[in-house]
C-alpha cells in the first residue's frame, strides 16, 4: 500500500506558499501529495512503467512497458487508424471510408463480492459512458458492453454467507445492474459474463465498456491557452436522466460552438479530470469556484474526491454566459473554475492562494529513477488428476454445452435494452426463435450518419480467456485477441481493418511475480497486435481488485451490412467447412478445467496464418456466398456445431476424418472437444460451394460435412463409424436451463 | 402532403425522442422537441401542432414507478391535451409516453377523469426485452392502422407493462368502445400466455386508443422496427418481414397531415 499513496520520482517544484487560514499546510501537502499518487496511477492504469522483467534467466529492461509491448506495434502498423487522444485509453479507431470514427471510454470495478460492488459497478458504467460522450464533443454513444467475473454458484460452499453466496446475490446483481444500465438509452448488445471458480475467493470484477461515433473531422480539437475550464453538474447524480438532460445540453452548445472539449469526472475527482482535459498544455484552477452555493466542502475534498455525473469542458473564450444559461434551462449548473494556460503546469488556487501545483510533463511521464520489478516464472501447466476414461462422446458433449462458461445467457440478454437507438441489425440472441447464442453483434448507425441507403455498419465482439490467464497470461491475451477477432468476423466484419480494446482488472500493486503476470499479458497483447496487424486502440488497467480479469473487444466495419449473416444453420443439404487446424492440445479448454486433465501441451496459435483465413472467412461473407458462420471456443467444434444446428433447428452430419488438422491428431475425443483457436465452421450456399473453395484455396480449410433436415448432431470418427448422434433440441434444453439452474431462477417458459 | 408540425416531448430520461425526432423528418414531418417545462411555461402551445408524440425511455429514471413522475407532472396540461384529441389531433404515445399518458388518466378515454388503469411490474419480475406478435383490433377505429396487417411483430422493451384496469366493468367498456387497439398474440394468431404476453396484461392488452382511434397508446415500439434489418431473422428471410414499425409511424404523419 505504501507505493500507493507514496509515488518515488515524482518530485515536483513547489513554489507558491500554502500557508493560509483557509487552505492550512497540512491539507494542502496532502491534496498536493495525492494529486501527485494519482498522476502516478494514471501511469499504473496505462501501464506506461520503466520495468526490469525477469523471465528464467533472461533480463529485459523496459523504459515503457506499455509502448514497448504494444503502443508502438500499434501505431507501426501501416494503415493502422488511431488517433490520440487526450487522457487515458482515449483513442479512435477511424472505420467507414475515414469519415467516422468509433472512440470507447471504460470503467473498471474489482474488489470484494457484495452489494457495494453493485453500486460500484453502476458507477463504472455511467463513467464509461460519461466518457465516451467526452471523447468528441459531437460524439454519440452508440452501444456499451458488460463485462463480468462473478464467483460460481456451483464452486461455491452453501455454508458462505447466504446473502452473498452467488445464487442468491448474483441473480440481484445482475438484474440491477441490466435495469440501472437500460435507463441510458444505449443499447447493450454485447458483453460477458464468466462465473469463475478459480478466481480469488470473495472477489468480483466488472468492465464496461462503452462506444461512441462521432465524425472523423471533429475528433482533433486541442486545448487552447485562455480558453475557459467550466464544470457542470446534475442534481441528480449518475443516473440516466440526468445523463440524458447532460448530453442534449452539450450537444446543443456543441453546435452553437460554445466548447470543443470534455470529460467525465470519475474516482480521481476533479484532480483527474483537470488532467485529461488540460492534457499537457496547462491549466490554472480557482478551486473555490468549483464549490456549488450549499456545498460545505474543503478545497481537498472539491479536488480529489470521488464524483459522479459531473463533467468539464474546454470552452471557448466568451462563451461561459451562454453555457451556463443554456444548462440551466436543464436544471443543470455550469460555472467557470479556471483557464488554460500554455505553462504546461497545473496551477490550482484556494481564495487565490497556491493549493497545488502540478508540472503535467514530469508528472505523467514515467521516468522513476528506480525500475519496478517484474518477474515471470514460467506457465503452469494443468493438473494431472482425475481421468476421462469410459465417458462417451454424447456424455462428454452434454456436459459441455451444459457447462456455465458455454451456458446460454438469454436470461440476462433478455434483460437489456439491446435496440434503443435502432443501430442494433445483428442481435444477441439469434436463431429461429431468437434464442441462440451469437458471436457479436452490428450496429448500422444510419439514424448517426442521417442516410439509411448507407449500408456501412460496424461488428463489435469480444474475447474472454479466464482459464488460460491462470496458465499463461501472455497466451490468454493472444487467444482473447483472436477469439474476439473471429467473432467480428463470424458477421462479415472486415478483419484488416478492426481494432481491439483490451481492459483489465488486477490484484493490489505488487511487484515480482503479480507485476511479472501483467508484463507477460502486456507482451502478449504486443505479440497478437503484432501477429494480427490489428492495433489496439486503447487500454486500460485496473489494479486494486481481488480476482484477475480482462476482456479484448474488437471492433471491425463491413461494407454491406445487409451481407451480414448470423451463426444459426438456413436450411438442410447445405455443405459445412471448417477453416483452421485442429490440435489435440487442451491446455486450458473447457474440457481440461472439467476433468483436471492432464495439459497435454498448449495450442498452437499462428496468428499471420489466421489472419489470412479470416480476410477469406471475411470476403466469402461480404460476396453472399455464406449463410451462417459461427466461431469455435469454448467446448470445441462439438458445441460450435450444436449451437449452429438448435439455433436453425437443422441438423449436421460431420466427419472428423475430413477435419484439416495437426499432424498426429488422431484421438477423435480430442478433435471435438479441442479448443485450438482460429476456427471458424461455414455454412456455404450450396451453389456458391465452388466460389467459397476457391476463395478458401491455400488455407487449412476443408469441407467437413452438411445440414440436415433431422435436427441431430451426427459425428462420424476417425474410423468411420459413428461417434456422437445426438438430438438437438435436448442439447438446446440443457444448454437453455444451465444457468437458471445454476443461480436458482425460473427456467424460461 | 403538407408538412404536419408535430410536437415531440421530451423530458429527463425520455430519450426515445432521440429515435423518433429523425424518424418524423423522414416521414416527412416537421417535428419539433418540446420539454415538458417549456408547456408549462407557455413557451409553445400544443393546439399550433397538428401532432404530438411521447417517445419511450425511462423518464425521471421512473423512479416511483414507470412513467410515474412524467404523468404526474403532466397532469396541467390534461385539459388542453383533452380538446387537442377531442379537435381530432394525431397522438402517439409509446413505451413510457403510453404509461404516461394512462398515469394523467387520458388513456383509456373514459368520460371520468380519473385514472381507470394502471401499470403493474412484469409477470416475470424483471425487465422483458423481446421480439413479440401483436394483433391489431380490426374492429378499431383507429386511422394509424388502415393498410396495416393484422398480426404484427414488433419488439418490447419494459419492467412495467401490464396493464391493469381498476375494474372488470373497465375491460368490458373499452372492449365495447373499441378502445382495445392491439393485443399479444402467440405466432398462431392466439391469446397466449407468457412469454407471448411479455407482461402479463389484462386481456393480453399491447396497446389502447381512444374510441375514436387518433389518440393511440402502445408497449410495444414501433420505431424500433422501421427497416426490415430490425427484425431479429431477417438473416433467414427469403422474403423480408415489411418494416411495420415505420408504416404504423407514416400513418400518424399522413393522419397529423391530413388533420
Amino acid at each position: 500500500m505504501a507505493s500507493l499513496t507514496r509515488p518515488r520520482g515524482l518530485a515536483v517544484p513547489r513554489e507558491a506558499p500554502r500557508s493560509t487560514a483557509a487552505a492550512p499546510p497540512s491539507e494542502a501537502d496532502r491534496a498536493q501529495s495525492r494529486t501527485e499518487s494519482l498522476a502516478a496511477e494514471w501511469g499504473r492504469s496505462s501501464l506506461s512503467l520503466r520495468v526490469r522483467y525477469q523471465e528464467g534467466g533472461r533480463v529485459r529492461q523496459f523504459k515503457n512497458l506499455y509502448e514497448e509491448t504494444v503502443g508502438h506495434a500499434s501505431k507501426r502498423l501501416k494503415g493502422a487508424c488511431i488517433w490520440p487522444a487526450n487522457g487515458i485509453g482515449a483513442s479512435y479507431l477511424v472505420l467507414g471510408r475515414g469519415d467516422w470514427a468509433l472512440g470507447s471510454g471504460c470503467g473498471i470495478a474489482g474488489g470484494a463480492w457484495d452489494l457495494e460492488m453493485l453500486a460500484e459497478a453502476q458507477r463504472r458504467l455511467a463513467f464509461s459512458l460519461g466518457q465516451a460522450l467526452c471523447l468528441n464533443p459531437s460524439a454519440a454513444p452508440i452501444l456499451t458492453a458488460s463485462f463480468f467475473s462473478l464467483p460460481s454458484p456451483q464452486g461455491t460452499a452453501d455454508s458462505a454467507a447466504k446473502i452473498l453466496h452467488p445464487k442468491c446475490l448474483a441473480p440481484l446483481f445482475l438484474r440491477e445492474f441490466a435495469e440501472f444500465s437500460n435507463r441510458f438509452g444505449v443499447p447493450a448488445p454485447s458483453g460477458g459474463v464468466c462465473f469463475d471458480g478459480s478466481a480469488a475467493p470473495g472477489g468480483a470484477a466488472v468492465i464496461v465498456e462503452s462506444l461512441a461515433m462521432m465524425p472523423a473531422k471533429a475528433a482533433k480539437q486541442r486545448a487552447r491557452a485562455g480558453d475557459a475550464v467550466v464544470l457542470i453538474s446534475s442534481r441528480g447524480g449518475p443516473g440516466g436522466a440526468a445523463f440524458d438532460e447532460v448530453q442534449q445540453a452539450m450537444a446543443q452548445a456543441f453546435r452553437r460552438e460554445f466548447f470543443y472539449r470534455a470529460v467525465a469526472l470519475g474516482a480521481g475527482g476533479l484532480a483527474e479530470a483537470v488532467l485529461g482535459l488540460s492534457a499537457g498544455r496547462g491549466v490554472s484552477i480557482s478551486l473555490e469556484k468549483a464549490a456549488a452555493p450549499d456545498q460545505a466542502a474543503s478545497p481537498e475534498e472539491l479536488w480529489l474526491s470521488k464524483q459522479d455525473g459531473l463533467f468539464l469542458l474546454a470552452a471557448s473564450r466568451g462563451a461561459c454566459r451562454e453555457i451556463e444559461g443554456l444548462f440551466k434551462e436543464r436544471g443543470l449548473d455550469a460555472r467557470e473554475i479556471g483557464a488554460f494556460t500554455d505553462t504546461g503546469r497545473v496551477d490550482v488556487s484556494w481564495n487565490e492562494v497556491g493549493f497545488v501545483r502540478l508540472d503535467e510533463k514530469e508528472a505523467l511521464a514515467p521516468r522513476r529513477a528506480d525500475p519496478v520489478k517484474a518477474v515471470w516464472m514460467g506457465a503452469k501447466t494443468a493438473k494431472r488428476s482425475r481421468s476421462v476414461g469410459g465417458l462417451s462422446a454424447s456424455a462428454l458433449l452434454r456436459a459441455l454445452i451444459a457447462d456455465l462458461g458455454v451456458a446460454s445467457r438469454e436470461w440476462l440478454v433478455r434483460q437489456m435494452d439491446v435496440e434503443s437507438q435502432g443501430h442494433t441489425v445483428i442481435k444477441p440472441l439469434q436463431g429461429l426463435r431468437h434464442d441462440g447464442p451469437g458471436d457479436a453483434c452490428v450496429l448500422w448507425p444510419h439514424g448517426l450518419t442521417g442516410d439509411s441507403a448507407d449500408h456501412r455498419a460496424f461488428a463489435f465482439g469480444c474475447g474472454l480467456s479466464q482459464r488460460m490467464l491462470a496458465l499463461d497470461p501472455a497466451l490468454a491475451a493472444a487467444f482473447a485477441c483472436d477469439e474476439a477477432l473471429r467473432n467480428v468476423v463470424c458477421v462479415g466484419g472486415d478483419a484488416a481493418r478492426a481494432g481491439f480494446w483490451a481492459r483489465a482488472a488486477w490484484p493490489e500493486w505488487r511487484e515480482g511475480e503479480e507485476l511479472g503476470a501483467v508484463a507477460r499479458w502486456l507482451q502478449g497483447l504486443g505479440t497478437a497486435v503484432a501477429g494480427y496487424g490489428v492495433p489496439v486502440v486503447a487500454h486500460q488497467s485496473r489494479f486494486g481488485g481481488r480476482a484477475s480479469f480482462f476482456t479484448v473487444s474488437a471492433a471491425a466495419p463491413l461494407a454491406d451490412m445487409r451481407k451480414a449473416v448470423t451463426l444459426d444453420i438456413k436450411g438442410p443439404g447445405n455443405p459445412v467447412y471448417l477453416v483452421g487446424l485442429t490440435g489435440e492440445e487442451l491446455a486450458g479448454s473447457l474440457y481440461a478445467a472439467l476433468w483436471e486433465l492432464p495439459g497435454d501441451g498448449f495450442p498452437k496459435i499462428a496468428p499471420r496464418q489466421a489472419m489470412a483465413a479470416f480476410k477469406a472467412v471475411a470476403r466469402a461473407i461480404s460476396s453472399g456466398l455464406v449463410l451462417s458462420a459461427h466461431d469455435l471456443a469454448d467446448g470445441g467444434l462439438a458445441v460450435a456445431a450444436a449451437q449452429m444446428g438448435f439455433s436453425g433447428e437443422f441438423g449436421l452430419h460431420l466427419d472428423l476424418d475430413l477435419l484439416p488438422r495437426h499432424s498426429g491428431a488422431i484421438d477423435d475425443l480430442k478433435l471435438l472437444v479441442a479448443e485450438t483457436p482460429s476456427r471458424i465452421l461455414l455454412e456455404v450456399r450450396p451453389e456458391k460451394e465452388r466460389d467459397v473453395a476457391r476463395i478458401l484455396r491455400g488455407l487449412p480449410a476443408r469441407r467437413i460435412g452438411e445440414t440436415i433436415a433431422n435436427p441431430i448432431l451426427k459425428i462420424k470418427g476417425l474410423d468411420g463409424s459413428v461417434l456422437l448422434e445426438e438430438s438437438l433440441s435436448q442439447l438446446k434444453a440443457l444448454w437453455q436451463a444451465a444457468l437458471p439452474e445454476a443461480l436458482g431462477i425460473p427456467a424460461r417458459s | 402532403m403538407r408538412t404536419p408540425k408535430i410536437l415531440l416531448l421530451t423530458a429527463p430520461g425520455l430519450y426515445g425522442a432521440r429515435d423518433y425526432w429523425p424518424l418524423l423528418r423522414h416521414l416527412g414531418a416537421s417535428p419539433q422537441s418540446v420539454a415538458l417545462d417549456d408547456l408549462r411555461a407557455g413557451k409553445a402551445k400544443l393546439m399550433s401542432f397538428a401532432g404530438l408524440v411521447i417517445p419511450g425511455g425511462s423518464s425521471y429514471e421512473d423512479v416511483v414507478g414507470a412513467g410515474q413522475i412524467l404523468g404526474g407532472l403532466m397532469r396541467f396540461w390534461v385539459e388542453e391535451l383533452r380538446r387537442f384529441i377531442a379537435y381530432g389531433r394525431a397522438v402517439l404515445a409509446v413505451g413510457n409516453g403510453f404509461q404516461a399518458l394512462v398515469k394523467c388518466g387520458i388513456l383509456p378515454a373514459f368520460s371520468s377523469a380519473a385514472p381507470t388503469a394502471g401499470f403493474a411490474p412484469n409477470d416475470s419480475g424483471r425487465f422483458e426485452a423481446r421480439w413479440v406478435h401483436v394483433r391489431l383490433n380490426t374492429q378499431s377505429h383507429s386511422p394509424f392502422f388502415e393498410g396495416l396487417p393484422e398480426m404484427m411483430e414488433l419488439p418490447v422493451f419494459h419492467r412495467e407493462g401490464k396493464i391493469i384496469l381498476k375494474s372488470p366493468k373497465h375491460l368490458e367498456e373499452i372492449k365495447k368502445n373499441k378502445s382495445i387497439a392491439m393485443q399479444y398474440v402467440s405466432d398462431d394468431g392466439k391469446l397466449a400466455g407468457y412469454p407471448a404476453n411479455p407482461n402479463g396484461s389484462i386481456f393480453n392488452l399491447a396497446a389502447l386508443s381512444n374510441p375514436q382511434g387518433n389518440c393511440l397508446g402502445l408497449m410495444p415500439h414501433p420505431e424500433r422496427f422501421t427497416s426490415v434489418y430490425h427484425h431479429p431473422n431477417w438473416t433467414r428471410q427469403t422474403f423480408r418481414k415489411p418494416n411495420v414499425g415505420l408504416e404504423l409511424v407514416r400513418k400518424v404523419v399522413e393522419y397529423a397531415a391530413r388533420a
